[in-house]
């Protein structure tokens, strides 16, 4: 049931994307949310490691999948993401507590530092500007990225408690 | 180490193999050709064709195929276009000798002192059995102004003449601009008429029939018989006198207390292939007959 309920989220999020991406990037303040990087580390906050870097790869992989263009490098998001997951989870994973709105912030701006900077690290290791799915990272768009994953973090997590379900922590 | 860190390494590893493949073209175009089997529009169909060449030459040359195919179907299109131009413009050329023919018969009638003729042509018919054997709409040949009075008459080729086939509706009968004529066999529509043989004066009235039309007030001993030609007798302005109107089909003797006789008529006026038509206006005693 919780597979199923990760699996709708991942679907939901993606079409949300899509319509982002459809518009030219273009519709919340002219900065991409980065939706999957939150949730992959709420979800291995929530979950555990296993779970969050499972989840991890399969939403980057589908990430990929749905909007990566034709000159795209396949494997980079799933790559960042399932280290979120893992991460978030070892580190988080029954030390913190789900309700306590620092904490969504704190993991929310973590995952979007980590993703952004281990996304461009690796895009120059294989010869391009970033080859995250979000697009070419900025200082505008990074602090941008911070700032709003500092401001919706403390909302989004006790959102995602309550839409799977999650009573304290599991794993 | 714990289970979760080797399979994190695990799929680290297999992510970089992969990120370290050129496979993100060929990934694109598979995605593009399933869009466009999900949604086969075409801009869907313009994106696949595009990338099809990055999976296979098969794909490639499924996709010019089906390009082909699409130019093929449009030409055949074009062609059939073309056909039908054709058919139009050879409908329109019979038509306007149809019409040429008429007009060549129009100085005849001209010899009848005035009256003013215009040709015309039929371009609506209101639907409805009631309508369709009642209304016709016209338009100017040559885009010529109708009159909203006068008879309107049709060529009848057995004679070689015009017959009656209506009259012209007042201008506020106008149906979509265009002007209209109510024909004789429609059930508002009545003339005088003269049974040619006898001179016998009556009413003529259509009845809503295509191929029959009523004679009233006959004489209680009138000498009309089946066969006589009736033509219109000239005694209001709706239609000069003499114009054929159609033979008589019978005559119905009348009953001992009724004062009038009756006939049914099978008028000249062909009800299925009004097309052309002329319209004769500013009626004048003109007392000439056919």
């Amino acid at each position: 049931m919780r597979w199923f309920k990760l699996v709708m989220l991942l679907a939901a999020v993606l079409v949300l994307e899509t319509i982002y991406f459809a518009s030219g990037d273009s519709l919340i303040l002219w900065f991409s949310p980065q939706p999957l990087a939150w949730l992959v580390t709420f979800v291995g906050f929530l979950f555990g490691p296993m779970t969050g870097l499972l989840w991890g790869t399969l939403a980057g992989f589908c990430e990929e999948m749905a909007l990566m263009g034709p000159a795209g490098i396949y494997g980079l998001t799933p790559l960042v993401y399932l280290w979120l997951g893992y991460l978030s989870g070892k580190i988080f994973h029954g030390r913190a507590d789900g309700d306590n709105p620092a904490i969504g912030a704190l993991l929310t701006v973590g995952a979007i530092i980590v993703s952004q900077i281990s996304g461009s690290l690796l895009g120059m290791l294989f010869s391009t500007t970033c080859n995250l799915a979000a697009g070419p990272l900025t200082i505008g768009r990074a602090v941008a990225f911070v700032l709003q994953a500092g401001v919706l973090g403390p909302f989004a997590l006790p959102l995602l408690k309550r839409l799977l379900g999650v009573r304290g922590y599991s794993s | 180490m714990s289970k979760d860190f080797i399979l994190a390494a695990v799929l680290t590893l297999a992510c970089i193999i992969l990120a370290a493949l050129p496979i993100g073209p060929t990934v694109y175009a598979v995605r593009k050709v399933v869009f466009y089997l999900i949604n086969p529009t075409a801009n869907a169909f313009l994106d696949a064709s595009k990338h099809a060449s990055k999976i296979s030459s098969s794909w490639h040359d499924l996709f010019t195929a089906r390009e082909e195919l699409g130019a093929l179907r449009e030409s055949v299109k074009q062609g059939h276009l073309e056909s039908l131009a054709a058919l139009v413009e050879q409908n329109e050329a019979g038509h306007d000798a149809s019409l040429d023919v008429m007009a060549s018969r129009v100085p005849a009638l001209q010899q009848i002192k005035g009256l003013d003729f215009s040709l015309a042509a039929v371009s609506y018919r209101p639907a409805g059995q009631k309508n369709w054997a009642s209304i016709a709409c016209l338009r100017g040949a040559q885009g010529a102004e109708l009159p909203t009075q006068g008879a309107v008459l049709q060529f009848y080729p057995q004679l070689d003449n015009f017959v009656l086939a209506g009259k012209m509706l007042p201008a506020e009968q106008e149906i979509g601009g265009f002007k209209c004529m109510e024909m004789l066999t429609g059930a508002d529509y009545s003339v005088t008429v003269a049974i040619e043989r006898t001179g016998e004066i009556a009413l003529m009235r259509g009845v809503g029939h295509p191929g029959e039309v009523v004679i009233e007030y006959l004489p209680k001993d009138s000498q009309a018989q089946r066969g006589d030609v009736v033509v219109t007798a000239g005694s209001s302005w709706i239609a000069p006198a003499g114009i054929a109107v159609g033979v008589i089909d019978r005559v119905l003797a009348p009953s001992p207390d009724e004062l009038f006789a009756r006939a049914y008529l099978k008028p000249y006026f062909n009800l299925s292939k009004v097309e052309e038509v002329v319209v004769v206006s500013k009626h004048q005693e003109a007392g000439t007959r056919r």
